[in-house]
């Protein structure tokens, strides 16, 4: 288990991360997503203690996780663009991890080059983007690590690696227990794979929550109200995220049980209504959108 | 499970990246040793000298061309290894991964800290085991302990020379966030004491008529600046005798070396220990270290290009233009400098004191200087308290050119003559000060120099012409020196006669005169004929040498007084003082070259010595017609 509690990082007068407090549990898929600076790559260079924090603390499995190679030994971290030796091969860099992770898995490193047609002894300078980001991908997978930690995985891969991506993550959580902690923009991959999902905004945490239970919390409703009044009505019982109006029809973010809305809703006897749950790139927008981060307001 | 790497194997591994430095640092130290030895005694001819001259050669080459080239390649490997060995720290992504890595960050410094040592090292042995092999293979039994022992002690020099660097440029590395930022500041810290000493000898050069630079701060100067201490270290290696000339003349560079080796250490792991990872995306962090390092550039640039438009000017300089790119000058190097720390123009611009307060520092200093305000001109020993006083050869007094760099009493003391008169003493620095004080109040500055004339090509003022220049050094009752080179006006004459007259003054720099020095090889004369009005260069007759040298001799005997030993005075009905040099020649010990020399001014009262040398180069003029009239330089 990761525990972070009241993080705070900044460089010269930017904050990046104010008072962070986290947990993120062993063998489950952790989503970080968050606007742009949020302070997601900061967070995760902290959590593998490649930055120190201002303030606050990391714990890994209960140990603290800077200048501690213990600690750091159960994590791998691939950052959004990796570092490679110059002239190197994958060969010759399974070595060097080799040597600093000796759980490593030597023959599923080889056997998964192998599905993926990567040359062992091509130099990775020559790889595209997208190749390089399997190779990353491979390496933290064969670490044997319980951690592992990725900046925009799914970048530069292509929609089949990206299933086969997912399959081999959830293959490895529930054979070994892999916790993998992924930020990215690409909120439908990641809807698709996660369990927990945490929101960064401007070096806060928004919210973390169970994936089920943040969609069970929050439903979109279309509805046209008999009485104007009716609409108040529905907004003093139900916290609302946003709404938009066209014509008659409103659409009302509201957060709540469904069953509760609903029922609430249909003892108006509106002209229509519907029920409908959010994405995660929807809820994401909903809950920037309070805060001010709104497409409307950048255009 | 927990990975517990070794420092062996962290080693390793980084030397597996870094194998081009490996094979670079071999093929320069292959180059520079058994290579070059082999090319150096490859053309020793096979005659019955062969012995001495193969043994003279492998020596040469192992005291001088050998620990050259050593200190260059260690000088030059200790920046590459260093910066090139904590690469990772200025690229972002590399640091992300090393400092992801379960390893401590100090087992890292420590496994890549002794891999640059290593590369360097390594090669370097193979270098020394190969020279000194070959040496002892080819040199002559009776040479084989003496290259031995220059085998054995070029090594602690060379180590000296490249820890000190190696320290330094990781020090440098530590501060900065980028290649460019890591050879700036390393720079600046290997050369800021010496280039700010250089810039304060400049000023009081310029505008200190009395100022002399007597070096004894030079060891002190090289120690405090490591770039530059490994070249003053092997130039007086190789200068002299190795190890012994080195003890005695730098004894203080070498202790203040091994200081500064640790200190730098010291100041390179802390660094590293307080080094945040994002600083890989930065210039130079340090707000101190920018100020610091802005200071010392914007002063020695700003300085040093005031003077340089001061020589390429023909008068006595512009305050106005002097001024102008005393700031300018300052302004850009201090701008240029912080662009390449900060890495952004908004980021310089914001930074407006620093900007403006360094440059009108540079500037005040300057001026300061230039107005003659610094008191040091004025500045009298008392003489209460004046203890002694050494004086150096006195121009235009002395048979030849001493040309010294002081860096040790004894030089101190060979070279000059000692005065216990205080009164004399207090009398000489008394007209130097009057004669700088008269000269500044009509406005003549020192940089103007030479003879001062009133009118154009009218005869010089004599009041105002300096008849000698004196340089002294004043010891002190209560303890320090006191030194000034004092120029004595032709009215001021009578303070230095009694001594030049003195027979302690004639013995020391008149040594051909009196029969002090041994009889030359070779003379050559450096006459002007006047009836041709060019200058001659001729080689006198060998059997004719003891001749003139005696006739010199003779005419010293008769005309000593300062007068007569004027060398630039014209003799009555001379329209010009004629002049007339013997440069002297000695040869080495196989009789086949040339190895000293020394130069004899001749005054124009030793008439004897003039007449017959005249003689001689007349009777060669004429045996040699021909050459002279198809020769364009004598037309």
């Amino acid at each position: 288990m990761i525990v972070i509690r009241n993080l705070t990082k900044s460089f010269d007068d930017l904050v990046a991360l104010s008072d962070i407090s986290l947990t993120m549990e062993e063998g489950q898929i952790f989503g970080l997503i968050g606007t742009n600076g949020a302070g997601k790559s900061t967070l995760l260079r902290c959590l593998t203690g490649i930055y120190r924090p201002d303030a606050g603390e990391i714990l890994v499995d209960g140990e603290p996780v800077y200048e501690n190679p213990a600690a750091k030994s159960r994590i791998f971290f691939i950052s959004d663009d990796q570092y490679f030796f110059p002239g190197g091969t994958p060969k010759e860099q399974l070595r060097f991890y080799r040597s600093f992770y000796p759980d490593f898995n030597t023959d599923l490193f080889h056997e998964m080059l192998s599905i993926l047609k990567l040359d062992e002894t091509r130099r990775i300078q020559t790889f595209s983007k997208g190749m390089k980001k399997q190779l990353s991908l491979l390496y933290g997978i064969c670490s044997g690590c319980k951690y592992f930690l990725c900046d925009e995985t799914f970048d530069g891969l292509d929609p089949v690696i990206r299933q086969a991506v997912k399959k081999v993550f959830i293959r490895e959580v529930s054979e070994r227990g892999l916790t993998p902690i992924i930020a990215s923009h690409n909120l439908r991959e990641l809807e698709d794979i996660c369990d927990h999902v945490g929101l960064l905004h401007e070096g806060g945490i928004l919210l973390s929550k169970d994936l089920d239970e943040m969609k069970l919390g929050i439903f979109k409703v279309q509805v046209v109200f008999r009485n104007p009044e009716d609409r108040d009505s529905i907004l003093s019982t139900f916290p609302l995220v946003s709404s938009e109006t066209r014509g008659s029809l409103q659409t009302l973010t509201l957060r709540g049980e469904r069953v509760q809305i609903e029922t609430a809703i249909t003892a108006l006897q509106p002209v229509f209504y519907e029920i409908l749950p959010l994405s995660l790139e929807e809820i994401f927008i909903s809950e920037t959108e309070v805060l001010g981060y709104d497409f409307k307001n950048l255009a | 499970m927990t990975s517990k790497i070794s420092l062996k194997s962290i080693m390793k591994d980084h030397l597996t990246h870094r194998l081009w430095m490996l094979a670079l640092s071999l093929m320069t130290e292959i180059i520079a040793g058994p290579v070059a030895l082999l090319f150096s005694i490859s053309d020793v001819e096979k005659n019955e000298k062969y012995a001495f001259r193969m043994s003279q050669t492998i020596l040469h080459f192992l005291s001088s061309a050998y620990p050259v080239m050593l200190v260059i390649i260690a000088v030059v490997g200790a920046a590459i290894v260093a910066i090139g060995g904590f690469y990772y720290l200025l690229q972002p992504q590399a640091t992300d991964l090393y400092h992801s890595l379960p390893v401590k960050r100090e087992k890292l410094f420590s496994a890549v800290y002794l891999n640059g040592i290593l590369i360097w090292a390594v090669p370097l042995l193979i270098n020394w085991l190969l020279v000194t092999i070959l040496s002892a293979a080819f040199i002559p039994g009776e040479y084989l302990g003496k290259a031995i022992g220059y085998c054995f002690g070029v090594l602690p020099l060379v180590l000296i020379a490249f820890l000190l660097v190696y320290h330094l440029f990781l020090t440098g590395t530590m501060l900065s966030g980028n290649v460019l930022c890591a050879l700036l500041s390393s720079g600046i810290l290997g050369t800021f004491v010496l280039g700010c000493w250089g810039t304060w000898i400049i000023l009081m050069e310029a505008f200190c008529y009395s100022f002399v630079a007597l070096g004894e701060e030079l060891p002190c100067i090289y120690w405090l600046s490591p770039l530059v201490t490994p070249f003053a270290l092997v130039a007086s290696y190789s200068r002299g005798s190795g190890w012994k000339d080195l003890l005695a003349e730098l004894p203080v560079s070498l202790i203040g070396s091994i200081l500064l080796i640790a200190l730098l250490l010291l100041a390179a792991v802390m660094l590293y220990n307080r080094r945040k990872s994002e600083q890989s995306i930065s210039g130079l962090v340090s707000r101190p270290a920018q100020i610091l390092m802005s200071i010392p550039t914007g002063l020695i640039s700003g300085t040093i290009i005031a003077r340089f438009v001061v020589e390429l000017r023909y008068d006595s300089g512009s305050p106005f233009w002097e001024g102008f790119f005393c700031l300018f000058c300052s302004v850009l190097s201090v701008f240029l400098l912080n662009l390449a720390f900060l890495r952004s123009f908004r980021a310089v611009f914001a930074k407006k004191l620093r900007l403006i307060l360094i440059p009108v520092a540079t500037l005040g200093i300057y001026l300061v200087f230039r107005a003659g305000l610094i008191p040091y001109e004025n500045i009298l020993p008392d003489a209460s308290n004046i203890q002694s006083a050494r004086v150096y050869s006195i121009y235009p007094f002395y048979e030849s050119n001493y040309a010294y760099d002081i860096r040790d009493q004894n030089e101190l003391e060979r070279d000059s003559v000692l005065l216990e008169d205080p009164e004399l003493i207090r009398g000489l620095c008394e007209a130097g000060v009057s004669f700088n004080k008269l000269r500044r109040s009509m406005g003549i500055h020192p940089f103007g120099g030479g003879y001062i004339y009133t009118e154009a090509d009218a005869e010089p003022d004599p009041s105002l012409t300096y008849y000698t220049t004196v340089e002294i050094r004043v010891k002190r009752r209560f303890g320090g020196t006191f030194s000034r080179t004092y120029q004595i006006p032709e009215t001021s004459a009578e303070v230095i006669r009694p001594l030049v007259e003195s027979r302690a003054y004639q013995e020391k720099f008149y040594p051909m005169a009196l029969g002090h020095k041994p009889m030359p090889d070779s003379v050559i004369a450096d006459w002007y004929d006047v009836q041709g009005d060019t200058w001659r260069t001729i080689d006198l007759p060998p059997a004719q040498i003891d001749d003139v040298l005696a006739a010199y001799s003779r005419d010293f005997a008769i005309h000593h007084t300062l007068e007569e030993l004027d060398i630039n005075r014209r003799s009555e009905g001379e329209e010009t003082s004629a002049s007339l040099q013997l440069e002297i020649q000695y040869m080495d010990e196989t009789k086949e070259s040339y190895d000293s020399w020394d130069y004899i001014n001749i005054p124009s009262s030793f008439s004897e010595t003039r007449d017959l040398v005249e003689t001689l180069c007349r009777e060669y003029v004429e045996e040699n017609k021909e050459y002279y009239q198809n020769n364009s330089y004598y037309q």
